[in-house]
């Protein structure tokens, strides 16, 4: 604050908040990432000390399959929600345990223990669906053949909940390599996140 | 022409405050579109032998305590993740090829357990290495009924080491 003397007027001077202010959106742009509507913030990563960084995209699409297990907030005997030191609500499975695939943010898969097969087979019906489109689109981008198309650029991403079995994890990787995906990636939590 | 425009120049203000405005509306914004999932990382995994392998790799034999059938073309190595029913961690099998074999199995307590047969799994394939030399791929097998995360630590024990890689080129396969 600067009062010119002998002046009623009194100037504030803004120019410094300005600057601290500039700055902090630098660092939020610089830092900012657009969650992709597709990726869902539910599935519990497990987390992996050999996890690598994400190498910025080149492609302009790609598919995440999110595979989650329904979890309730955990409640104290008042029916508040419990947190943890971080402030993040405890969540625990519901029960009966309910399990998803979702597909590019919108096909949703719904299971419960022991329907393990039925979904995996509309899973790879999924993965076959959305492979057809995509050799379409690759075709007449490529101006070539459908047939002709060995592999498809378009990467897949797969995001398992911790409490998802290996089982359901594996069949869905082989099913998309075996549709000509030539990219599939696993997600995890790198350590240092997972310890905050 | 400039004598004059000096002489009438008048006292320029530049109006921040609705710069400042527009700056604190572009703050909120990243503020509330920040998101700490920046710091997924990527895991790879060997995809094209995981395809060509998927379900190859299995023992013939119904057998539970049979070793997997090991194919010359197989890596050297391949570790066998075994889950309990409950899903979680119960031993881990390793078999080097035209070697030994063997069971480790966590003492009964199993979260401190399965991270001790973890930590001897990678001293392990530490010796492993360093007698077969120059091969960085190894076979994870794994019950189908593995908790995801069970899995995924039984493939960083075998990715690296805390003195470096171990065997990078994972190809996944199921234990049935």
């Amino acid at each position: 604050m600067a009062a010119v003397v002998g002046s009623d007027r009194v100037e504030l001077n803004l120019t410094p908040l300005l600057d601290l202010v500039l700055q902090i959106i630098m660092f939020f742009m610089i830092t900012v990432n657009f969650v992709s509507d597709q990726v869902n913030a539910n599935v519990t990563l497990p987390s992996s000390t050999s996890a690598q960084e994400i190498q910025a995209k080149t492609e302009t699409d790609f598919i995440v399959i999110n595979l989650l297990v329904d979890r309730v907030d955990r409640k104290d005997a008042q029916g508040r929600t419990i947190r943890d030191g971080y402030g993040r609500p405890i969540r625990d499975i519901a029960q009966p345990k309910t399990m998803r695939i979702i597909f590019a943010g919108r096909e949703d898969i719904v299971f419960r223990q022991g329907e393990e097969g039925i979904a995996l087979g509309k899973a790879a019906k999924a993965i076959s669906d959305l492979a057809r489109v995509l050799r379409r689109r690759q075709s007449i981008r490529e101006k070539v053949a459908e047939d002709q198309i060995k592999e498809l650029k378009v990467p897949i991403i797969i995001r398992a909940d911790v409490e998802i079995q290996y089982g359901l994890v594996l069949p869905l990787i082989v099913q998309a390599n075996r549709e000509g995906f030539s990219k599939v990636e696993l997600r995890a939590q790198t350590v240092q996140q997972a310890q905050r | 022409m400039a004598k004059n425009r000096e002489k009438w120049a008048p006292e320029v203000e530049l109006p921040i405050t609705p710069m400042l405005d527009m700056f604190f509306q572009m703050l909120f914004f990243f503020v509330m579109t920040y998101h700490p999932s920046a710091l997924e990382g990527q895991f790879p995994i060997n995809l094209a032998a995981t395809e060509d392998r998927a379900g190859q790799n299995q023992p013939t034999n119904p057998d539970p305590k049979a070793s997997p059938r090991v194919t010359p073309d197989l890596p050297h190595v391949t570790v066998v993740a075994k889950a309990a029913d409950n899903g979680w961690l119960e031993s881990v099998d390793i078999f080097v090829r035209g070697g030994s074999s063997e069971t480790l199995k966590p003492p009964p307590d199993r979260t401190s357990g399965s991270e001790q047969i973890l930590r001897h799994l990678t001293r392990r394939l530490q010796e492993i290495k360093k007698e077969i030399g120059g091969d960085d791929r190894a076979v994870v097998q794994a019950s189908g009924h593995l908790r995801w995360e069970d899995a995924m630590r039984v493939m960083d024990a075998c990715r690296r080491s805390s003195s470096g890689p171990l065997f990078p080129k994972l190809e996944l396969d199921l234990v049935r």
